[in-house]
């Protein structure tokens, strides 16, 4: 994996970030004044993370130039509580922003979320353990063993695979996975989620959110 | 010169020929009704059997026709008379009264033309007589001639005055309308006046009244624009005041932060939970604060938000503090974008305070769910939690934005600015906002609005 890029001219936070980033498994390489990123720069960069005041060249014509020539995901940092800096950065290019003060989780958050969007796209399938769920055949094995599925079963495994790790909320499951003249109550919902847990032979695959639904749990990272 | 003098001569140039003009049609009128008078009394006078004493006994003096008293002073040409007095004639001209008046050629002629009954007006020595053909067309008493000659009418017929009245007119409207012109170029110039701008009208030099108007308007709009622009000028300071203090806050807050949660995690304990819990506060505060600072500034930037991400970031923003106060928060959000048109700054500021609110005031082993979800052309944001709740007065009392209560001021209850500020947000951005007891305990706060 290639290394995180932070662009952060306060001493304390910068150190504090690429601890934080480090300690969660990022490699880092962190910049304390502004300069533009050389082309040479972007095949080890995936991802930047981007203070918008800087000395030495700005944030935002750091994220021009950067985006005249890379896609690599751009998140900034902004200490003012000012939209219109926002709407620039976004503009220009940026991919998400984090306003101080954050939290470390936040910020860690952030970055998993935008480096993870390339694996969900990437791929129809969820692995966990034992079990295969292929959206693409329409498929669900565990250990090899193909499972024996209701069509409303599957349709359930499959909407949530298609959002794995992402909580799905009931109205949404009610309003398109289920057939509204047949099966679509709240009641009829749990039942199947209810006998898809015992095919599946673990409980914790799917997990309830209380005041939203269901989620399919991703293998652990 | 002066408004007031202009006033006075424009007056008298239109009204003194308008007057005199009216006095002369009121003139013609009424010897137009004189006309009428005379020939209803002599073709009364002058009756058939009349006529025939006429012709039987033609007369050798004045023809006298009473007035009744009623009709004396009626004729205003001949005075107060208390009889007519009338020559009479043969339709050749002659008469039979030695002293009558010489009919000139013209005036028989125009006589004869003239329908019977009606009289035509007769120049005899430069003075003015009425003549009338009596219905005989044979012999003396064919015509009637006053003997008195009549007084005016002075001036012209009234179809001729015409002409001065459009003059007098004209004079008053060519005085007048130079002070017209002013005033509505002063008028127009205060209706288009933009309070940073200068008044636009050009510096008067003149000594009339207007003058003095237009000069007192231009200084007293020059006090105000720069008054004005003294009032822009501070609220810009303050504005950036705010902004450059939040923004030197920011970044050690930030740390400060960072530090904290490293301590729990080496030493997790009621102090640093607390210590946690303050800093998630002061952050809080300070965005409260700079979003209350643009209210104040309507500097509002109207933009279009992807409400996924608006979510994304403000629950993970509070996912620290709801894991150290033991409370469980996810959120659900749609597969596809959810476009509405908003202020980013404003609309996070808004739902981290719906979140911090249920995550704050729940209790360990709650929980807080935020759901977006797409409804018939709006989104929906909902904020539930099944913490302690707020009762039906609470919710009220908590929207009203414009009237911020005492909880305010104490951070202990539930309300104060940061439910003040969701209210302010929603109403700016034509929004609703809802608070409601849960069904079964808690609270839901919900976000509609249109979807781009």
């Amino acid at each position: 994996m290639g290394v995180v890029l932070l662009i952060e001219d306060d001493e304390a936070l910068g150190r504090q970030v690429v601890d934080q980033l480090e300690a969660a498994g990022f490699s880092t390489v962190w910049w304390r004044r502004g300069r533009l990123i050389d082309a040479a720069d972007y095949r080890e960069i995936v991802l930047v993370i981007l203070d918008l005041m800087l000395p030495g060249v700005p944030g935002l014509d750091i994220l021009a130039q950067l985006r005249k020539d890379s896609d690599v995901p751009v998140l900034v940092l902004s200490a003012r509580q000012d939209s219109n800096d926002k709407v620039q950065a976004l503009k220009l290019g940026a991919d998400d922003y984090v306003t101080k003060p954050f939290w470390p989780e936040e910020l860690i958050e952030r970055v998993r979320a935008r480096l993870r969007r390339f694996v969900i796209d990437r791929s129809s399938q969820v692995k966990r353990g034992g079990l295969l769920i292929d959206g693409g055949k329409r498929e669900v094995t565990v250990d090899g063993k193909s499972l024996e599925l209701t069509r409303a079963e599957l349709d359930l495994l499959l909407a949530l695979a298609h959002r794995v790790g992402e909580p799905v909320s009931r109205r949404w499951l009610l309003a398109n996975v289920l057939d509204p003249e047949k099966e679509a109550t709240e009641r009829t919902l749990d039942v199947h989620v209810s006998r898809l847990r015992k095919k599946l032979g673990d409980s914790t695959v799917i997990e309830t959110i209380w005041g939203i639904g269901y989620r399919l749990r991703k293998e652990a990272e | 010169m002066t408004l007031r003098l202009r006033l006075i001569l424009t007056t008298l140039a239109a009204g003194v020929p308008a007057l005199i003009a009216l006095w002369f049609a009121g003139n013609s009128i009424r010897d137009a009704s004189d006309d009428d008078l005379f020939n209803a009394m002599v073709l009364a006078h002058f009756s058939p059997a009349a006529l025939d004493a006429c012709e039987a006994a033609p007369p050798t003096a004045r023809v006298g026709i009473p007035l009744p008293a009623l009709k004396r002073g009626a004729f205003h040409a001949f005075g107060e008379a208390s009889e007519l007095l009338v020559f009479t004639y043969d339709r050749a001209g002659r008469s039979s009264q030695r002293d009558a008046l010489a009919l000139p050629p013209e005036a028989l002629a125009e006589v004869r033309r003239g329908p019977l009954g009606r009289s035509v007006d007769v120049m005899i020595a430069g003075q003015r007589h009425l003549l009338l053909a009596l219905p005989r067309e044979r012999g003396p008493c064919a015509l009637a001639l006053t003997a008195t000659p009549r007084v005016g009418p002075l001036g012209p017929p009234p179809h001729e005055l015409l002409v001065p009245l459009a003059l007098a007119l004209l004079a008053g409207l060519v005085g007048i309308w130079p002070v017209v012109r002013r005033i509505r170029s002063m008028t127009l110039a205060v209706r288009r006046w933009d309070q940073a701008a200068p008044l636009g009208l050009p510096r008067d030099v003149g000594s009339d009244e207007l003058s003095e108007l237009s000069r007192a308007l231009t200084d007293s709009a020059e006090t105000n624009r720069r008054q004005h622009a003294a009032l822009v000028a501070r609220e810009k300071a303050l504005l950036e005041f705010i902004e450059n203090t939040t923004h030197d806050l920011a970044t050690p807050l930030t740390v400060l932060q960072g530090s904290l949660s490293a301590l729990a995690k080496a030493h997790s304990s009621d102090a640093v939970r607390q210590a946690m819990t303050e800093a998630q506060y002061l952050g809080a505060l300070l965005g409260n604060l700079a979003v209350s600072a643009k209210f104040e500034a309507a500097a509002q930037v109207e933009t279009t938000l992807d409400l996924r991400d608006v979510v994304s970031r403000v629950v993970d923003r509070h996912r620290a503090m709801a894991q150290w106060l033991g409370v469980e928060i996810e959120r659900s959000i749609p597969e596809e974008p959810l476009l509405a048109l908003g202020d980013p700054t404003f609309t996070e500021r808004a739902l981290a305070n719906l979140v911090e609110n249920a995550t704050r005031h729940n209790v360990s082993g709650g929980h807080v769910a935020v759901v977006l979800e797409s409804e018939g052309g709006e989104f929906v944001l909902r904020v539930l939690d099944d913490g302690p709740g707020l009762t039906r007065e609470e919710c009220e009392r908590a929207l009203r934005w414009d009237e911020p209560s005492d909880a305010a001021r104490t951070r202990s209850t539930v309300g104060g600015l940061g439910l003040a500020i969701v209210a302010r947000v929603a109403q700016l951005q034509k929004w609703r906002f809802a608070l409601t007891p849960g069904e079964s305990g808690g609270l839901v706060a919900e976000l509609r609005g249109p979807v781009v």
